[in-house]
């Protein structure tokens, strides 16, 4: 187990050597001078064009270039925002605590609704409930978040008035629709995985034998079925929280929530080089840590993995 | 199963109820606007976009003022004397006024501003081109200020109050970003970055602008600006009452909301270049003057703006918009849509359609535009300009990029066409993107080299006599146009949808409701 901890912590590693690089060139590979993203769509001189470009030490070689931003990085400082001329890590601590909570608040109902679904759609497989539970999925599969919640807003926010569309972030409430939002349509990805899981676990050979034995229905459900049938679901919810955490680019916007994921959007459309590279490290230490807890819990709930 | 049935709606119910009390009605004293964008710094002598402008102008004051009709007004300085070259400007400013921290506000501390943004230099602030030319100030007294340029400032006075001029407390030039101190009818409260910032009623406030309604405290207590990226979110917002004011609403689901009587329009044609497409004169087809011609009146401006916007923008048919000093009617009425005019200039320049396929040819060669298009900017309009001038027999090779994409594309000459547009108080944001000094490495995008053009810029920037400068730009605006160097699309009018209840809506020279005169109606 130990050795198996030491491997992936070097691998995560590695993984994040790799996100750095890419993250670095990709940007300046991308067609398009940072310093007119900068001074925007509107008129600039030539002049003025020159001036900020040598400011921003934007006229050194590539290479120089990154070697400053690793070495920034090993000391913990992600650099400073082109746009706002404050800390990166600083503007990333503000916004990371508010899409943290809409994540898990999404997890939460996508974990609690697609379990649920899944196992009644499973349990019923091939009767009316299936089916109808199975219409559901698809459309809550297909159906972009943006659509999604503008009719929770249309529903809730216009129609009912019961719940703020974009409240401030100090009012509780503002948390609900959002997390609906994300959470239903993530919620019909797990569920479909857990009526397929536990479908297939529901054929397998020793529940005929349980059924033989004359176990009750129930007891073979929850006892035998059930915990086989988590094994995929909880490497796909490591992965669901990756997925939720880029969803919030968009259901941050709609809602106008403070979050990372608007913040993404912010420094992309300036081009704010720092700003993007220190959001993408620190989106990707966290998908880096989710998962590798994620495969853990794995070891821990199924024996076999621990062999390797 | 029927048991878990229920349970799943119990849990569905539960899940949609939570918080499920009434909205809580809006005292009427807290008037919240939805923006569509975000300041960056509440900095005057940083600022630059439209974020930062709606809330500048509400903490700080400026020097003098210009009323919607443009004429200028005295602000924190009573009066002003300037020598005859316009290098020299002596103020007398006001000796009541205390800035929100109570520092007095007097001749050192517009000095020190002053020495600060030119100290800074910063090459984006829109206040470093206010000041180009500084030489100093001095504060000959505490109500007495000199202001000394290397060059004539014809417009110096106008600048002065913009926004970006607004003056800050002395005492605070260090933390401005994001804790602003002016003397303003509004006294900053707090920022959550991406969600909102607040500014209370400034009780104190007694030196507003002569021309408006009211010249003393703000009538509402508290202003909230929600910072709502969305466009259908800012409608919604406004429905479910969340917001008072929406700024740039989404034109299709406007109609609705107002014939509902619940909701009002608050219109403004914003001065400066209205939103344009800059033509290539460099390069074949349209190097040729008549392929130009051809184009612009190949566009149904009128009918794009109905299309694209339902109206809610104001056809253009120049390169400055209609409230703009110096705007030339006579450049205006060069050019209508007219298709048979069009083909007949295209016909002349001896494009024709050979081979029956819909597009003019020469030589064999196809009649092909570039265009580099932004969706994000031009979603609205991009394929309906195509569809004119594909109508006219040109083929239009749109090439979706990034905004700096585009602005490298343009600036190698490597477009046909290219939007342009920029909303400014003054005309002098055409040297910007025509004089020809901005070709390489600028935003002259039309790479169009006539030392006349040049001349009548560069001359009305220091032109003191106004009839003399509006002259020049008239004779500005009538090169471009007689050149064809540009498709007028339509004027940047700002839109502004809010709740019936918001009485006292006066704009401000370049587009903004001066926000102390606004109340609301119970």
């Amino acid at each position: 187990m130990n050795r198996y901890l030491v491997r992936r912590f070097f691998l995560s590693l590695l993984v994040l050597a790799g996100v750095s690089v890419l993250t670095f060139l990709i940007l300046h590979l991308a067609p398009g001078d940072p310093v007119y993203a900068i001074l925007g769509r509107q008129a600039a001189s030539a002049e003025s064009v020159q001036a900020l470009r040598a400011s921003l030490g934007l006229n050194d070689p590539l290479p120089v270039q990154y070697a400053r931003f690793l070495e920034n990085i090993v000391r913990g400082d992600l650099g400073t925002s082109i746009r706002t001329d404050r800390p990166v890590i600083s503007m990333i601590a503000e916004q990371l605590p508010s899409t943290i909570q809409l994540t898990l608040a999404s997890m939460a109902i996508a974990t609690v609704v697609g379990l649920f679904i899944g196992l009644v759609s499973a349990l019923n497989r091939g009767r009316w409930l299936d089916r109808v539970l199975t219409v559901a999925i698809i459309a809550g599969v297909s159906m972009p978040t943006f659509w999604l919640g503008i009719l929770l807003i249309l529903l809730f926010s216009v129609q009912l008035r019961w719940l703020p569309s974009a409240a401030p972030a100090s009012d509780p409430r503002s948390l609900i629709l959002p997390a609906l939002t994300l959470g239903l349509a993530e919620a019909a990805v797990i569920a479909r995985i857990v009526r397929a899981s536990l479908i297939d676990v529901l054929d397998q050979p020793y529940l005929m034998v349980a059924h033989a034995k004359g176990l009750r229905p129930r007891r073979i459900n929850w006892r035998h079925a059930l915990p086989n049938a988590m094994i995929p679901i909880v490497s796909i919810l490591g992965l669901q929280f990756g997925l939720l955490l880029s969803g919030s680019v968009v259901v941050e916007a709609l809602f106008a929530r403070p979050g990372l994921g608007r913040l993404t959007v912010t420094a992309i459309n300036s081009r704010d080089f720092p700003l993007i590279q220190g959001i993408v490290l620190v989106i990707a230490i966290i998908y880096l840590l989710v998962n590798t807890l994620t495969d853990l819990l794995y070891a821990v709930i199924n024996p076999r993995v621990r062999l390797t | 199963m029927r048991v878990q049935t229920r349970v799943l709606i119990v849990v569905l119910l539960v899940l949609a109820l939570t918080g499920a009390s009434a909205l809580s009605a809006q005292s009427s004293g807290a008037l919240t606007i939805g923006l569509a964008t975000e300041p960056v710094s509440l900095d005057p002598a940083k600022g630059l976009f439209i974020a930062e402008q709606w809330v500048l102008m509400n903490i700080y004051d400026t020097l003098t003022r210009v009323d919607q009709a443009g004429e200028l007004h005295p602000g924190l300085a009573t009066g002003w004397e300037v020598n005859d070259d316009a290098t020299e400007f002596t103020f007398t400013l006001r000796s009541d006024v205390t800035f929100h921290d109570g520092t007095p506000f007097n001749a050192q501390a517009v000095k020190a501003y002053f020495d600060r943004i030119a100290e800074a230099g910063d090459p984006v602030a829109i206040a470093t081109s206010v000041l180009s030319g500084y030489v100093e100030a001095e504060a000959v007294d505490d109500t007495t200020l000199v202001v000394r340029f290397a060059d004539p400032k014809p417009i110096f006075l106008n600048d002065l109050s913009r926004p970006w001029m607004g003056i800050p407390s002395p005492a605070a030039s260090g933390e401005l970003d994001t804790n602003p101190v002016g003397s303003g009818p509004f006294v900053f409260e707090e920022w959550t970055p991406q969600d909102h910032i607040t500014l209370t009623r400034n009780e104190a406030y007694a030196w507003g602008p002569e021309f408006a309604a009211t010249s003393g405290a703000p009538l509402v207590e508290t202003v909230t600006f929600r910072f709502l990226p969305e466009g259908a979110t800012r409608l919604t917002a406004l429905q479910s009452g969340e917001i008072d004011i929406a700024e740039e609403p989404p034109a299709f689901g406007v109609q609705s909301l107002l014939d509902t009587g619940m909701y009002k329009l608050e219109t403004f044609p914003a001065p400066g270049m209205p939103s344009h497409m800059m033509i290539n004169t460099e390069h074949s087809p349209t190097d040729d003057i008549r392929v130009r011609q051809a184009m612009i009146h190949a566009v149904d401006q009128e009918q794009l703006v109905q299309t694209a916007f339902a109206g809610l923008q104001s056809p253009a048919f120049n390169v400055l918009s209609p409230t703009t000093f110096g705007y030339s009617e006579e450049a205006a009425n060069l050019y209508r849509y007219d298709p048979e005019r069009a083909a007949a200039l295209l016909d002349e320049a001896g494009w024709v359609d050979s081979d029956g396929d819909g597009i003019r040819d020469k030589d064999g060669q196809p009649l092909t535009i570039v265009y580099p298009a932004l969706p994000a900017y031009e979603e609205a309009y991009m394929e309906l300009l195509a569809a004119y001038l594909n109508q006219a027999g040109i083929a239009v090779d749109i090439q979706t990029m990034d905004d700096a994409g585009i602005f490298e594309f343009a600036a190698a000459g490597n477009h046909h066409i290219v939007n342009m547009g920029w909303t400014s108080s003054d005309p002098g944001v055409l040297s910007f993107v025509y004089h020809s000094s901005n070709i390489e490495g600028g935003s002259a995008f039309t790479r169009f080299v006539d030392p006349e053009l040049d001349a009548a810029l560069e001359n009305a920037a220091t032109e003191l006599d106004e009839e003399a400068r509006a002259a020049l730009y008239e004779q500005a605006q009538m090169i471009i146009m007689e050149n064809a160097l540009a498709i007028p699309l339509y004027n940047y009018d700002r839109v502004m949808v809010m709740d019936a209840r918001v009485e006292g809506w006066v704009f401000d020279p370049e587009g903004y409701p001066l926000l102390s005169q606004i109340s609301l109606a119970e």
